[in-house]
């Protein structure tokens, strides 16, 4: 999936990842591309060519002007371009003085590249493979739009039901506080992630999240290293941003009673 | 009549020395004003970045309208005034121009509080009475705005800060509300269920917070609902056309009726006779 694979000029090619199916045409100096989203998600499949080689005029192509010794395209998976608020599907109390590490699955973006008889690359557009819906991380007066995610936030890494397109972010959280910690939701900065190809699934490197309490933000660390899990080895693709080791960000929302309409 | 065409007495007048001290007047008028322009100019630049746009402006107005009182002094006593005399007579002139120019001193004081209070910014979308707008500058005496449909309107300092004003776009996201009337006949929580469902899957609206559904009354024909979904400032006309749209579409495709009340027209100043059929005669 994740591989360079050559096309074929006025060939029609689609893929399916996620909800969203691609259309991709090479045509004259240019890359052709349309994009759909179904309700549900779809069988995954990677780039191919199809049978039906009209063009589908009821979509909304793009053309992305490319070099003309360009070979075949490339999918990067990246991580979504704004933070995302994961929910546990059911409300999760982490006792003071405890480190839990769950296993959160967040769709992917993915992103088209081009490259050519020498190797170089062009990114031209990336799409979400899952549309998510938009959340607010903070109060009516500041926070930031984020994406809103549900999770099973599991306790095993071996969860046989990851889907190809969904990354699976190890979250390790420390309670240093002298209260229990409601794990109601979390903002997941993924903005600083990287992702890595596993022998079963696409892992991020490892959150460390210190929760010290309401009166104090937590401290946040994105390990540097490749994650110890399911052969995790082979890095798809970079971070969207480059953290210091430590962020002190505000992570944990304590839900608070609004009473103004 | 013959002193004003006087040309010899004219001449007379103009010697050497007023002519060089007339030339060294205009050449430091000339050189102060483009003196002065400058360095509000260089100090607007180097604060742009450290101030607002609106400090950055008043401090460049500050700037040169001091330099203009230096280069005015400078002028006098190049032209040989006393300065303390000439101070005397600004004295009371002041006086006299302050009477006069109320207003305009009042819009300044105004203007000075505004830009301490800062209840808005360049850029803002702010409603002052009747008028809603962008903010284009804000100024020493007065403000400007930009009316949606492309109106200029000047907006004196003093009336903004003695009136009420609606700062639209200074929080981040803004609640969208819909008061809506279902007939009595509908389920309340089918209904509920609905204007959720749809907030759920409309692109433009946010998970949190949450999504508002009050019942406000029972009103005379209708129940009256109050529902109000959260998006950020940017979206929000977006967010409301969308909103009401699928609103109505869910509503007619669920067969939920949203009552209003009939009115009948009569043409002309008299009505036709009630009408009156006999139905059985008695015998």
């Amino acid at each position: 999936m994740w591989e360079k694979k050559d096309i074929e000029s006025g060939r029609l090619y689609t893929a399916d990842i996620g909800a969203l199916r691609l259309y991709l045409q090479l045509e004259k100096g240019e890359l052709h591309i349309a994009s759909e989203y179904d309700n549900e998600e779809r069988v995954f499949k990677g780039l191919h060519s199809t049978r039906r080689q009209k063009k589908h005029d009821d979509l909304k192509w793009l053309r992305s002007v490319i070099s003309k010794n360009i070979q075949g395209i490339r999918f990067v998976p990246r991580m979504p371009d704004n933070p995302v608020v994961v929910r546990p599907k059911y409300e999760i109390k982490i006792p003071s003085s405890s480190e839990v590490l769950f296993f959160v699955n967040i769709p992917i973006w993915i992103q088209v590249s081009a490259y050519g008889n020498g190797g170089e690359e062009k990114h031209h557009i990336e799409l979400p493979s899952v549309i998510l819906s938009k959340t607010w991380f903070g109060d009516t007066l500041s926070g930031e739009l984020c994406y809103s995610a549900k999770t099973r936030a599991l306790r095993e890494e071996a969860d046989p039901g990851v889907s190809p397109y969904m990354v699976t972010c190890p979250l390790r959280v420390r309670n240093s506080s002298e209260d229990v910690l409601d794990f109601e939701r979390i903002c997941l900065h993924v903005e600083y992630m990287t992702i890595y190809s596993g022998g079963t699934r696409l892992w991020s490197n490892t959150v460390q999240v210190n929760y010290r309490g309401t009166e104090q933000v937590s401290q946040i660390t994105f390990s540097p290293d490749v994650p110890q899990f399911d052969r995790a080895c082979r890095k798809l693709s970079d971070s969207r941003q480059t953290s210091s080791l430590n962020i002190v960000k505000r992570s944990f929302y304590i839900l608070k009673n609004i009473t103004g309409f | 009549m013959k002193g004003l065409f006087d040309f010899p007495g004219i001449i007379d007048f103009f010697t050497p020395e007023r002519l060089q001290l007339i030339l060294k007047v205009v050449i430091t008028i000339v050189a102060g004003l483009f003196l002065f322009r400058l360095l509000a100019f260089l100090i607007s630049r180097l604060t742009r970045k450290r101030l607002s746009a609106q400090a950055s402006m008043i401090t460049r107005k500050i700037i040169f309208y001091a330099g203009m009182i230096i280069l005015v002094m400078v002028v006098f006593k190049m032209l040989g005034f006393s300065l303390a005399a000439l101070l005397g007579t600004a004295g009371v002139v002041g006086i006299a121009v302050g009477f006069a120019a109320q207003k305009s001193i009042s819009n300044l004081i105004s203007g000075l509080f505004l830009i301490s209070e800062k209840p808005f910014a360049i850029s803002d979308v702010i409603q002052v009475g009747s008028t809603t707008g962008v903010v284009l500058s804000i100024d020493l005496l007065s403000i400007k705005i930009r009316t949606f449909d492309n109106k200029y309107v000047r907006i004196p300092n003093e009336q903004i800060l003695n009136s009420e004003l609606t700062n639209i776009t200074r929080f981040p996201i803004r609640r969208v509300d819909f008061n809506i009337g279902v007939a009595y006949k509908e389920n309340l929580n089918r209904v509920k269920d609905l204007l959720l469902s749809i907030a759920e899957t409309n692109p433009l609206c946010l998970d949190e917070p949450a999504p508002l559904f009050l019942i406000k009354e029972f009103n005379e024909y209708s129940i009256d609902i109050l529902f109000g979904v959260w998006g950020t400032k940017n979206d929000f006309l977006g967010l409301k056309n969308s909103m009401m749209i699928e609103i109505k579409e869910t509503f007619d495709r669920e067969g939920i009726e949203i009552p209003f009340p009939h009115r009948t027209l009569y043409t002309g100043a008299q009505t036709s006779p009630m009408p009156v059929q006999i139905v059985r005669k008695k015998n």
